[in-house]
């Protein structure tokens, strides 16, 4: 048992204490990314790396306690609420089959981490009226939330939201379509529209020009 | 046979309360996330850690019985320590080939995924170590050889979080000897102590690995950032 604890700099290991419980009612001690708390109220670390203590601005009474790492990338996965934008890789009358690329704004390239939108889940109105292959086309990259952990093979996602939805797409003329409206979206070399349920735009107006 | 000399030394020069030669090498295998290489004595078990990554329906399970209950006490050990909360929907996939085996293979194989997931980055509560206990010529030793296992007295495997001192899980076998109570307690008591030195030697090689990481990227000043340095190799 060791009861040492940690200096700010420090090397630490998993099950390093970081800060104990008495030194949590002179100043609130939280544990950040890395680290955790115990039962008894104790700081460890998590995982190796070098102790970082950092204080919220504006309230010096708080104190952050987390473990830089060096690994080679941050350990993301997708959790209920994160945004997420995918690649459509498939599309049936009931719902989309999507590749999840990003999770906030970690990218997660390769991950296979797969997510699924059904029908009722495309938009917040007139969900009874929605027509998948009006939605999305295999190939547009979609922004989502994530709704549920789903099934072991998928993720739950929706975008019912109005920035979410489409927001990159291909038309048949492969080229880069452009959104006019909430639902429409333009060739600018045929002049054809197509639909797909389209994330809000900063404005669609001058986009249409 | 005697496993005990009169001096005191067994059959490779060890005394009762002393573990073999533990050595260390991170990041044998590139193409996973965390990886380990853990040789104590002649034993030698390659421990790869792929995740957390999608959840695949395929799990690779060892066909032969002997192999499953070795994944099965792994598993055992690791959901109770790795902070799995932070990963729903997701798998970690722990592969150990165990390229030599010398006695304490269980023992070696827990402390080899244990360096591979802290080499991976996953997040764990504690260091988790593991150490075998045997008890021949009425005298306990710790981390039995091949030798010493054949002798089919009683043996007992142990995992422990060091820091903590909880014994997380442990699995005892005894053919030939009938094991009371006293003498339960006290190859528990060595098996800690075992687990304590093991974590001593872990603990030294993990932090020399943070400690090249930190000097290949930065040279000679070890107060440098490593916020993004490159992986430990």
């Amino acid at each position: 048992m060791s009861a040492t604890v940690a200096r700010v700099g420090d090397v630490v290991v998993p099950g390093s204490l970081l800060c104990v419980a008495a030194q949590t009612e002179v100043a609130k001690a939280e544990a950040g990314a890395g680290a955790y708390v115990d039962g008894r109220g104790a700081v460890l670390a998590s995982v190796v790396g070098k102790l970082v203590v950092s204080e919220p601005k504006g309230e010096p009474a708080r104190k952050i306690f987390s473990v830089q790492t060096a690994s080679r990338k941050p350990k993301v996965v997708p959790v209920v609420g994160s945004t997420v934008t995918c690649n459509v890789t498939k599309v049936t009358p009931r719902f989309a089959l999507l590749d999840i690329v990003c999770v906030g704004v970690e990218s997660v390239p390769g991950s296979g981490f797969r997510g699924m939108v059904r029908k009722e889940n495309v938009r917040s109105f007139e969900i009874d009226r929605v027509e998948m292959h009006n939605s999305f086309r295999p190939g547009d990259v979609v922004r989502a939330k994530v709704v549920s952990l789903g099934t072991a093979r998928s993720y739950e996602l929706s975008t019912a939201d109005k920035d979410l939805g489409v927001i990159a797409a291909m038309g048949e003329a492969n080229e880069p379509l452009i959104p006019i409206s909430f639902e429409e979206m333009k060739c600018p070399v045929t002049g054809v529209i197509e639909k797909r349920k389209v994330a809000k735009q900063d404005s669609f107006a001058t986009l249409d020009k | 046979m005697e496993f005990v000399q009169l001096s005191g030394l067994r059959g490779d020069g060890r005394r009762g309360n002393e573990v073999r030669k533990l050595g260390c090498h991170f990041g044998a295998v590139v193409d996973c996330d965390g990886s380990a290489m853990l040789d104590q004595g002649l034993t030698k078990v390659l421990a790869c850690v792929h995740g957390p990554r999608e959840v695949a329906q395929r799990s690779a399970r060892p066909g032969d019985r002997r192999s499953l209950a070795v994944a099965n006490f792994v598993q055992d050990t690791f959901t109770q320590v790795i902070q799995t909360e932070l990963f729903k929907g997701s798998q970690i996939d722990i592969t150990i080939h165990i390229l030599q085996a010398d006695g304490g293979v269980l023992a070696a194989c827990v402390n080899a995924t244990t360096a591979a997931l802290i080499h991976a980055g996953v997040p764990m509560v504690d260091f988790v170590t593991c150490c075998n206990v045997g008890y021949l010529d009425h005298t306990a030793l710790l981390d039995l050889n091949h030798v010493e296992e054949l002798a089919g007295g009683p043996e007992l495997s142990l995992t422990l979080l060091p820091k903590s001192g909880k014994v997380l899980t442990m699995r005892m076998a005894s053919s030939s000897v009938r094991v009371t109570e006293k003498l339960l307690q006290q190859l528990l008591d060595e098996a800690q102590a075992g687990c304590q030195l093991i974590h001593k030697v872990l603990d030294s090689k993990v932090r020399e690995l943070v400690a090249v990481a930190v000097k290949k990227r930065h040279g000679a000043d070890p107060d440098a950032e490593i916020a993004d340095a490159p992986a430990y190799q």
